[in-house]
């Protein structure tokens, strides 16, 4: 499907981050050298060093070193691989979560019809993964644009096994339909709404109205638009406006949350 | 020949939301992203004797055959999705008495709407409405190769 004159993503998107990519290469290659370092202790042990001695003098020198020290680089060598590959990942993860925050980013920016003068957290796009938690299997937020809201810790209940009734919120609901759910024209529970108008925001969001009470959401229309990676689902694209009317989901649109969604799957196998 | 991909243009879209009003809440629902095809194409197989219908997604899977499928005819979908991505006709089988252009894309769209009622393990109704609109929607081109059939 074509783009046609839609904005494309800009920045460095899969790309850049020199610095990153030398040290996060540097690492592996470390790790690489404790792993054959390993090796190379393992077999230093087994040799005879005094065969060596008679054939070359500097290779049963040098063997007698390694198997006097051998116990301090059995330790040293497998510890170094092990941070070494801890630091990679570190390193790789950091400047991923950059680039998804960078997605993220450009999302909020086509998304929203109106947004000017209003403060960047009302008008959010939150990127959700399942993940198996001591509470059962949830969505969890990955992150978020925004500054204000970014650490917030909310989750939603989408139970192995269940009905679609039992998952939670749009997020959830977006997760066992696995097609993209808008809701639009919720009514404001932010001040004194009334009780009708927080049983209706709790049961067309698939909240408990307790919920709703205590979080006093700020959105009045949302956008849920299910993640693959793989080809399997993953988790849940949420966009959410405290304005109504205000996400843009028109036909003509979609191509480019196609192409932010796509991009973002690309994105996450890389993980 | 296998002919070019077609993109998807966004009328082929409009006319698939669910809308629902429920206590002055608007409430749609249409397909994933991951759902839309990115092109479709149909073409004659001179090697295998098929008229074949390829839809192409973001990302590669595993084709797997529809057991249920009318004689003649052959649905492939996605291991893990479920996503339809492609169907073969057997046109020699159909017989040379039959004017092919009319009736295999009424064969294609019965087959599709057949596996809607009868889906594999992973609901994907949304694709299967999706796709037979595509085909509607651009019937003249896809089933052009049907004349090169005979």
């Amino acid at each position: 499907m074509s783009a046609g004159a839609m904005p494309l993503f800009q920045g460095p998107l899969m790309g850049g981050h020199g610095w990153a990519k030398f040290f996060h290469w540097t690492c592996r290659i470390v790790a690489a050298i404790c792993a054959a370092g390993v090796v190379f202790v393992g077999a230093a042990l087994r040799a005879d060093a005094k065969v060596w001695a008679t054939r070359w003098q500097v290779a049963g020198d040098a063997l007698e070193g390694i198997q006097g020290i051998a116990w301090v680089l059995v330790v040293a060598f497998p510890v170094g691989a092990a941070v070494s590959c801890w630091l990679a990942k570190q390193i790789r993860t950091k400047w991923l979560s950059g680039d998804m925050r960078q997605i993220l980013e450009q999302i909020r920016r086509f998304a929203f019809s109106k947004t000017a003068g209003q403060a960047l957290d009302l008008h959010r796009v939150t990127l959700f993964r399942a993940k198996r938690t001591l509470w059962g299997r949830r969505l969890v937020i990955v992150e978020r644009t925004g500054h204000l809201t970014r650490g917030h810790r909310t989750s939603f209940r989408i139970p192995v096994n269940a009905n679609l009734n039992e998952c939670e919120g749009i997020a959830g609901r977006t997760w066992g339909l696995q097609q993209t759910f808008c809701v639009d024209n919720l009514p404001d529970v932010t001040g004194n709404a009334t009780l009708q108008e927080v049983t209706t925001y709790a049961q067309q969001t698939f909240v408990k109205e307790e919920w709703i009470r205590r979080r006093r959401p700020t959105a009045r229309s949302y956008l849920g638009i299910p993640v693959e990676v793989n080809t399997l689902p993953w988790g849940v694209l949420l966009i959410d406006s405290a304005l109504t009317a205000n996400i843009r989901v028109k036909p003509s649109d979609r191509p480019y949350y196609q192409l932010a969604v796509v991009a973002l799957a690309k994105l996450l196998e890389r993980r | 020949m296998k002919g070019e991909w077609r993109p998807l243009v966004p009328e082929d879209l409009v006319g698939q939301d669910i809308v629902t009003h429920q206590s002055g809440v608007t409430i749609r629902v249409f397909v994933s992203p991951f759902d839309v095809p990115e092109g479709v194409r149909g073409y004659y197989d001179d090697s295998a004797h098929v008229f074949r219908i390829e839809f192409k997604y973001p990302f590669d899977e595993e084709l797997v055959p529809q057991a249920k499928a009318p004689d003649n005819l052959r649905l492939f979908v996605g291991k893990n999705s479920g996503r339809l991505k492609q169907i073969e006709v057997d046109v020699d089988a159909l017989g040379a008495e039959v004017l092919l252009v009319h009736v295999v894309p009424n064969l294609v769209d019965q087959a599709i709407e057949e596996l809607s009622k009868s889906p594999p393990a992973r609901v994907r109704h949304a694709n299967y409405d999706l796709t037979r609109k595509v085909i509607s929607n651009h019937r003249r081109e896809l089933f052009d190769d049907l004349a090169l059939a005979r």
